[in-house]
């Protein structure tokens, strides 16, 4: 063989591409992705059910068998058992739809994306309810003679602390659900049709 | 340079140059786990080495110096990391060759390619793609004269393996 030919032979891999996705390890990533994401969404919707049904139930009969009714707190009592069942109903609302994704990448995908957006929704919405939250627990402290002003400045301390982190989470949630949306963009721009 | 500019810039080379930096990662990484990871490694150097590109060489050549000195600088440290142990095969990887295998007479070129020593497989990726010696000897630092006499000896070689291969395959 001449050299010409080698460089012939060497020229044609110019003509298409010598490597592709490995569609198997691709699969296997978004399924991890998915499942690690249903994970994270299955305890943040039982930690605020429990948390909020919890928490608002005590505060409820507390304001209810005390001698003189705190209005801020019974009210925040009602809101976050109703938030509580509001996250409680929403589950079950969700998991009673029939969900049609086939086991295929996009399927796998368009799963993963759909709980991660419901994640985003979900933290956005308790970001929201913090508001209320820390209104109505520094009125029902402020109704107390007995809370000084040190111990309001340090429970509005203690929320701006919350409400930081929680914009952090947030941004981390909205994060993930950018990762598999780009995802899904370059699947649908390459147009590829997976067939596992 | 701000960062999203170094990042178009490396969008851009990527895309464009893919091609490019797979002969490397095949030239001188031989499991898919290895060739993940050169390309992530070339990637990185990649990345850094973009402030530092004047537009004094074409890109190609930027890309093949690094590249290069990346794929020589990897092959040392796994062969001193490797040091008799074999490594276990990943499972997963994202990027693999396509098994279509176009022309068997390639994946040969590759294996011999693969056979001959660091600075040799540079010059013959160099020299397949088009590189003239005065090129070659920028990208590796090596005198025209020695690069002359390489290729030389280098095409000589690889012929008469072509020989012994179209041989067995007839």
């Amino acid at each position: 063989m001449k050299f010409k030919k080698l460089q012939q032979i060497w020229d044609q891999q110019n003509e298409e591409p010598m490597y592709t996705i490995n569609q198997e390890a691709l699969h296997d990533i978004i399924i991890s992705k998915k499942n690690k994401g249903r994970h994270i969404l299955n305890f943040s919707e039982w930690a605020n059910v429990i948390a909020n049904l919890t928490a608002g139930g005590f505060l409820l009969y507390s304001t209810l068998t005390a001698q003189q009714l705190n209005i801020s707190f019974f009210i925040l009592g009602g809101l976050m058992i109703g938030v509580g069942l509001f996250v409680f109903i929403g589950r079950l609302k969700r998991y009673s739809q029939p969900h049609n994704y086939d086991q295929t990448i996009v399927g796998d995908l368009k799963e993963a994306l759909a709980d991660s957006q419901f994640q985003v929704y979900l933290s956005q919405l308790l970001r929201w309810y913090l508001l209320p939250i820390s209104i109505l627990v520094l009125g029902g402290l402020g109704l107390d003679d007995s809370s000084s002003i040190l111990f309001l400045s340090l429970a509005i301390i203690f929320f701006a602390a919350i409400y930081w982190f929680s914009q952090w989470e947030h941004r981390y949630y909205v994060n993930r659900r950018d990762e598999l949306k780009n995802l899904m963009d370059t699947l649908k721009k390459n147009d590829t049709s997976p067939q596992n | 340079m701000t960062e999203q500019k170094q990042e178009e810039i490396f969008n851009c080379w990527l895309h464009k140059h893919k091609a490019l930096l797979f002969k490397v990662v095949r030239t001188y990484a031989f499991s898919p786990k290895d060739h993940d990871d050169l390309f992530q490694e070339i990637a990185i150097q990649v990345w850094r080495s973009i402030p530092n590109f004047r537009e004094e060489s074409a890109v190609t050549t930027w890309l093949y110096r690094v590249s290069l000195n990346t794929a020589i600088k990897w092959t040392r440290k796994e062969t001193k990391h490797q040091n008799g142990h074999s490594s276990f095969e990943d499972l997963d990887h994202l990027l693999y060759e396509k098994e279509t295998s176009n022309d068997p007479r390639l994946d040969w070129l590759y294996k011999q390619i693969s056979k001959l020593d660091k600075v040799d497989r540079s010059i013959t990726l160099l020299m397949l793609d088009g590189f003239s010696y005065k090129e070659i000897s920028n990208i590796l630092g090596l005198t025209v004269s020695n690069i002359g006499v390489k290729i030389h000896r280098i095409k000589k070689h690889l012929t008469s393996l072509s020989e012994e291969f179209e041989h067995h395959e007839i």
